[in-house]
């Protein structure tokens, strides 16, 4: 897709990104987390050539879902700072000889936390345990995206008893 | 918490850490495999609850409502995955009294066919297979059939399903023992522990039952009673009254099923340790020794009875444990140790490299990362080459990454090698001052003692 110019620079995110560092868990889909361009005609971001693309290559549309190869593809326009940052600074990899990017620790740890469902606080959790987390990268992201406050009150009922 | 769940909980750890060091595209095919094997799990589990409202007649919408959650699971299951699925629909479904066979289609599935069929998907162990054929048509009785597809059904990662069945053999054939014991188990590894502690009680108070199933119930019981804190000792003592019964009842007969007593008396040996009964509980080891003088775990045993009491007699134990290629860790571990201290470099690297297949088969990431520690301090005393002493010392590492020994024997080996003078050496006999302490866990060693004396069944 990159290759045919439907979309630019991607990063894998969510449950997925964080099995770059940390073991497989179970995990319905797949976030890609994109930057498009909004139309000049329009004030709103759209995903159609997304799906146009993949629907011409022979996907299926479930829900909110676009299926490839099996996986359930949810892609996710970069709706904020962080997330821009998160797709900017995503680290490159590579995957049955594809390029291919994966957001930083640090900033799947945030976006977790933004997003603040049971299972990514399971997720952070996780990240903490593994070490893998560099604690002043993560505290500079956290002040910038101005999640410090969460960050504090997530460490006060989740990691008490770990310090 | 007990050793075998202690052995899960490390394990599962050690695998998570293996797992996490794994390249991302490998990651992502073992994700893969998980995706399809929880849908299977799930949809299983949803078939099990629709097989059970629908056969106490529970209509209207709770069924309703199943039926839209399967169907939105089968919409991502392979074709495999349904046939599967289906065949488990139609298993689940022989619960309720009838057997349901499969139309014959072109081929004859002859009594003679099914028979060969089942034979040979039993040597080669293809569950799947045995799942199949018996599908076909009537070859054993409603027991044996269910039996044979709650072990397929456990080998297959479902334990919640085998035991349905494990529990419709044991139902309609109330005679064989092994029916029960292995439903006891199965509840106990699908974490219903009090239903299994409970219905050990009931087989325990019955007089007429035989000595297998006894055993196992003791056996149980005696699991129950680990996780109670205040009621423990008083099943204990009762537990310990009902195994002298009805050990001294069978050793008045002629054993046929050794294995099975022993494992009673070494029950019945933990249940003294518990009420802190020393004398009744080296008795007890000492009367399965006589019934079995080669049992290598009662040597075991009788080792660390005399761990901390009588050194040299718990080293006589051990070693003859040892001799017998036990497959319990804590001979190994205290000679290992023990040679260590007396500086029996060779004696030590032995049994420690004996200790590693041993450990790593049982899955004790702890025991395995002491033989690998120990093993290295042994081979750099011995002489060994520099970079297999490292590189066992970061296998040990690599297993226990909290074991401050392994940390401080590590530096001191690798400020040696540096040429840097350690602080440690005593100068003209060279000898190092490696931290090897270590506190003996007779506890948990007597747990693993006891699990691995569990023996098979005989069905």
């Amino acid at each position: 897709m990159q290759a045919d110019g439907v979309i630019g620079k991607y990063a894998i995110g969510g449950a997925v990104g964080a099995i770059y560092y940390l073991e497989p868990s179970a995990t319905l889909d797949v976030d890609i987390f994109i930057s498009l361009k909004t139309p000049s005609d329009s004030s709103l971001v759209t995903l159609s050539p997304i799906y146009d693309y993949l629907i011409s290559h022979g996907c299926k549309v479930e829900k909110e879902y676009i299926v490839i190869e099996g996986w359930p593809v949810q892609f996710l326009p970069v709706g904020d700072a962080l997330d821009e940052e998160a797709l900017a600074q995503a680290v490159e990899t590579e995957v049955e000889g594809v390029r291919t990017w994966v957001m930083s620790a640090e900033h799947l740890v945030a976006i977790a936390l933004r997003t603040g469902r049971a299972k990514d606080f399971t997720r952070i959790l996780q990240f903490v345990e593994s070490g893998v987390i560099d604690p002043n990268k993560l505290d500079q992201i956290l002040e910038r995206s101005g999640l410090l406050a969460k960050w504090e009150q997530f460490g006060d009922k989740y990691l008490k008893e770990t310090e | 918490m007990n050793t075998r769940m202690r052995q899960i909980l490390e394990s599962k750890s050690a695998m998570r850490r293996r797992l996490g060091s794994l390249p991302f595209s490998e990651k992502l095919a073992l994700l893969e495999k998980l995706r399809h094997r929880n849908r299977v799990f799930a949809y299983a589990s949803l078939l099990k609850e629709y097989h059970q409202l629908t056969s106490n007649s529970i209509p209207g919408q709770e069924v309703g409502d199943l039926r839209a959650r399967m169907e939105d699971l089968a919409r991502h299951l392979t074709p495999k995955e349904v046939d599967f699925l289906n065949g488990l629909s139609i298993d689940l479904s022989t619960l309720g009294g009838t057997e349901v066979y499969e139309p014959d289609g072109k081929d004859q599935w002859t009594p003679q066919r099914i028979r060969e069929t089942l034979k040979r998907a039993w040597s080669a162990n293809d569950r799947e297979a045995i799942l199949k054929v018996l599908r076909k048509g009537p070859l054993l009785s409603a027991a044996q059939t269910a039996f044979l597809r709650a072990q397929s059904y456990e080998a297959l990662g479902l334990p919640d399903i085998a035991l349905l069945f494990m529990e419709y053999a044991a139902k309609k054939d109330p005679e064989t023992s092994s029916y029960k014991i292995l439903t006891m188990r199965l509840l106990e590894q699908t974490g219903r522990l009090d239903e299994a502690g409970r219905r050990a009680e009931a087989y325990l108070s019955e007089e007429g039952n035989d000595l297998n199933l006894r055993i196992f119930a003791a056996h149980i019981l005696y699991d129950f009673a680990k996780t109670q804190r205040v009621e423990a000792l008083p099943i204990y003592r009762r537990l310990a009254t009902i195994l002298e019964q009805s050990l001294s009842k069978y050793s008045k007969i002629k054993p046929n099923f050794q294995s099975m007593a022993v494992l009673g008396y070494m029950i019945l040996a933990n249940c003294y340790a518990a009420l802190g009964k020393n004398a009744e509980e080296v008795q007890a080891y000492e009367s399965g020794l006589e019934m079995e003088p080669q049992n290598s775990l009662v040597l075991a045993a009788l080792g660390l009875t005399y761990a901390d009491s009588d050194p040299s007699r718990a080293r006589t134990y051990f070693m003859k444990a040892v001799e017998r290629n036990t497959i319990a860790v804590s001979p190994y571990l205290y000679l290992a140790h023990h040679a260590l201290k007396s500086a029996d470099y060779r004696g030590c690297f032995e049994l420690c490299e004996k200790l590693k297949n041993i450990a790593n088969q049982a899955r004790l990431k702890e025991v395995e990362a002491t033989a690998w520690h120990w093993g290295a301090i042994a081979g750099f005393e011995l002489g060994v080459n520099p970079e297999s002493v490292r590189m066992a010392f970061e296998m040990a590492l690599g297993l226990d990454p909290f074991d401050e020994s392994i940390v401080y024997n590590f530096n001191l080996f690798k400020q040696l090698q540096q040429s840097l003078q350690p602080a440690a050496v005593v100068s003209g006999t060279r000898r190092l001052d490696w931290e090897t302490n270590r506190v003996f866990d007779s506890k948990g060693a007597r747990d693993e003692l006891l699990e691995n004396a569990t023996p098979n069944l005989p069905v």
